[in-house]
């Protein structure tokens, strides 16, 4: 009887419920379509960020993510491979030679990081780049390059060209050898298209005199937005730690990971001052509400309610009208972002951020996230708002209240 | 045992640390189980006062009040809103049924405070009404009911819990002479039939002279306590 009570008690005032329920709307749809937008950029920097280089984890030797010496390897790539897809069950895995150098041409030279990858491991799931000109690097190691789009404008490479790599070798000696190009790429980080240099893996090995031992295992989920702290955990207890590092990508480009905070805080910012001209509101119709009903909570009081059940149905009545309002404030916040569909970034579309690239277009969705905020934000400002009201009707001497008019 | 005991009960209303008024100076009473009866007294008298008292609504500044034999002053506040909703039943001078329920429901409104379930509820209202001949009102809200229906409805809210008392403030005020009968020979027969004891305070003769008992409060003291000689 509680909440028929609760229901029926808050279109007594049609005019003042809707006019309550609709600043939450105007509030709750503020915040979803805000968050949304925020979060659907971020999914998709992750996004770059976990189906491209960095993955959604990666595997080293000890000590390799603070000094990236190349002697620092896996050094039995198959069967870490195979206590990962175990732990992972799932999850695609790609082995990775990384080292640095210098690239030459004909024209010119440059510093270069060179990315040795098997493209057999390169599923629907890896966007490591997009071949713009040319060709991949096929199947089989035959001393191929492909090299990113900003180096090869630099160098002047073309597909067919030969591209000279000088570097330092795993046991110290000096590494150089040619290639030939056989692709330009675009990937999805500036610093990559203006430094990469992709060969196959086996090249690479043989390039840097790794053997068969491989510097990282780069781990990529079903879902590339995936939260990683429990794959993390997962694979860090398969694996040996005294040898090897777990790492996830918010722990390589912490930069990024900052940046995504610092924008949610704001965001938090905006969501409070919502919050408080909402609450405001909510609490001026609680207010309003109770002291019209004086008399009534006195005869309530008289009947034998006890006064905690009078707290609860002055909340219920504000919690009823935060429910209306976040229903309404989601789905039109969702029919906004529908309708706007994708937000054009323009100008802003090739500057990186923490290492990633924005993306030229951001496709709007709901965000779960989005929801999250505005779910708690609705039952805050609602609780807020009826808190006070709520504690003074339950407080009412019922002698006096009885007799109000 | 006596339903409703008091004893030299004194009620000073105080203002800013000051008596402003001595509403009650030393009332001493005794209900029985199953009396009908009132209490009258011109405006000021302490008739409101003592019926606060009654219904465990209001604390006095000294003396004792005992509901079925439990003394109130030393109960706590949750323990007092349970003793209301068990042992008391009010009827107020303006109904005040709650405007959102239905007629049923605000009958069935104490029920739901004790716990009893939806389909007892509804069987326990559903035959009071019947025998109250409300049943055309239990789908009704207030707003479409004559003063007299409400006041009837009230009173079947009052008695649904099965009380040990229904304290009724001015019952008749608001209604004409026709529907103040009614309302009494309703809670006269209730009276007879089921035993419930009844206490009105009142200004309407057509009340005082169906009472049994009458008690006289003149500043804040008991006048006279008089018993009908049919009763």
């Amino acid at each position: 009887m509680l909440l028929t009570l609760a229901w029926r008690n808050i279109w007594r005032n049609h005019r003042r419920t809707i006019l309550t329920v609709s600043a939450l709307t105007a509030g709750i749809a503020a915040i979803v379509f805000l968050d949304s937008y925020r979060e659907s950029t971020f999914k998709q920097m992750i996004g770059v960020v976990t189906t491209g280089l960095v993955g959604n984890l990666q595997v080293h030797g000890a000590g390799y993510q603070d000094n990236p010496d190349i002697s620092t390897v896996i050094p039995n790539p198959a069967q870490t491979m195979a206590k990962l897809q175990k732990a992972l069950p799932g999850a695609h895995l790609e082995e990775r030679v990384v080292g640095y150098g210098l690239g030459g041409s004909a024209r010119d030279s440059d510093a270069v990081m060179i990315l040795g990858i098997d493209p057999a491991q390169q599923d629907a799931r890896s966007r490591l780049f997009k071949v713009v000109a040319g060709m991949g690097l096929g199947s089989a190691p035959a001393h191929r390059a492909v090299v990113g789009a900003g180096l090869a404008s630099r160098l002047g490479l073309r597909p067919g060209s030969e591209l000279v790599l000088l570097g330092e070798a795993a046991d110290r000696s000096m590494a150089n050898d040619r290639y030939m190009v056989s692709g330009i790429a675009k990937t999805g980080s500036g610093d990559l298209d203006d430094s990469a240099v992709f060969l196959q893996l086996k090249d690479a090995q043989s390039f840097f005199a790794l053997g068969g031992a491989i510097h990282e295992i780069l781990v990529r989920l079903e879902d590339p937005g995936a939260a990683s702290a429990g794959p993390l955990a997962a694979a860090r207890a398969a694996l040996d730690s005294k040898s090897l590092e777990v790492l996830s990508w918010s722990q390589m480009l912490p930069e990024l990971k900052g940046m995504i905070q610092q924008k949610r805080n704001g965001q938090y910012g905006m969501d409070f001052v919502v919050f408080l001209i909402v609450a405001l509101g909510v609490l001026n119709t609680m207010s309003m509400s109770t002291f019209e009903r004086t008399r009534e909570f006195g005869v309530m009081a008289s009947l034998g309610t006890r006064r905690r059940r009078i707290l609860g149905l002055v909340v219920t009545e504000s919690l009823l009208q935060g429910l209306i309002g976040l229903v309404i404030g989601v789905a039109l916040a969702a029919a906004v972002l529908h309708a706007v569909g994708s937000i054009d970034f323009g100008s802003m579309a090739g500057q990186d951020i923490g290492g990633v690239r924005i993306p030229s277009t951001v496709t709007l969705s709901l965000q779960a996230r989005a929801i999250g905020d505005a779910f708690s934000t609705a039952f805050f400002i609602a609780l807020v708002g009826a808190l006070w009201p709520a504690y003074k009707a339950s407080r009412l001497a019922p002698a006096e209240a009885t007799r109000v008019v | 045992m006596a339903v409703v005991e008091i004893k030299d009960v004194v009620k000073d209303y105080v203002e800013d640390g000051e008596v402003v008024t001595h509403a009650l100076r030393g009332v001493d009473l005794r209900i029985e189980k199953g009396e009908f009866m009132a209490i009258a007294g011109p405006s000021g008298s302490g008739k409101t006062t003592l019926l606060n008292l009654l219904g465990a609504l209001d604390t006095p500044t000294s003396g004792s009040v005992r509901i079925d034999g439990t003394e109130l002053a030393k109960m706590k506040a949750k323990a007092l809103s349970d003793l209301r909703r068990d042992r008391i039943g009010f009827v107020f001078q303006a109904y005040n049924l709650f405007p959102v329920l239905t007629a049923a429901e605000n009958a069935e409104y104490v029920l739901e405070l004790q716990g009893v379930s939806a389909a007892d509820r509804h069987k326990r209202v559903g035959e009071l009404f019947d025998r109250l001949g409300l049943k055309d009102l239990a789908d009704k809200r207030p707003a479409k009911m004559s003063g007299g229906q409400q006041q009837r409805v009230a009173v079947a809210r009052a008695i649904a819990a099965e009380p040990a008392i229904v304290l009724a403030d001015e019952p008749t005020a608001n209604l004409d002479q026709e529907n103040g009968r009614a309302l009494m020979d309703m809670m006269r027969e209730l009276n007879r039939d089921r035993g419930i004891t009844f206490l009105f305070s009142t200004h309407d003769a057509m009340v005082l002279e169906r009472a049994d008992r009458v008690v006289h409060l003149v500043d804040g003291k008991v006048a006279t306590d008089e018993r009908s000689r049919a009763a």
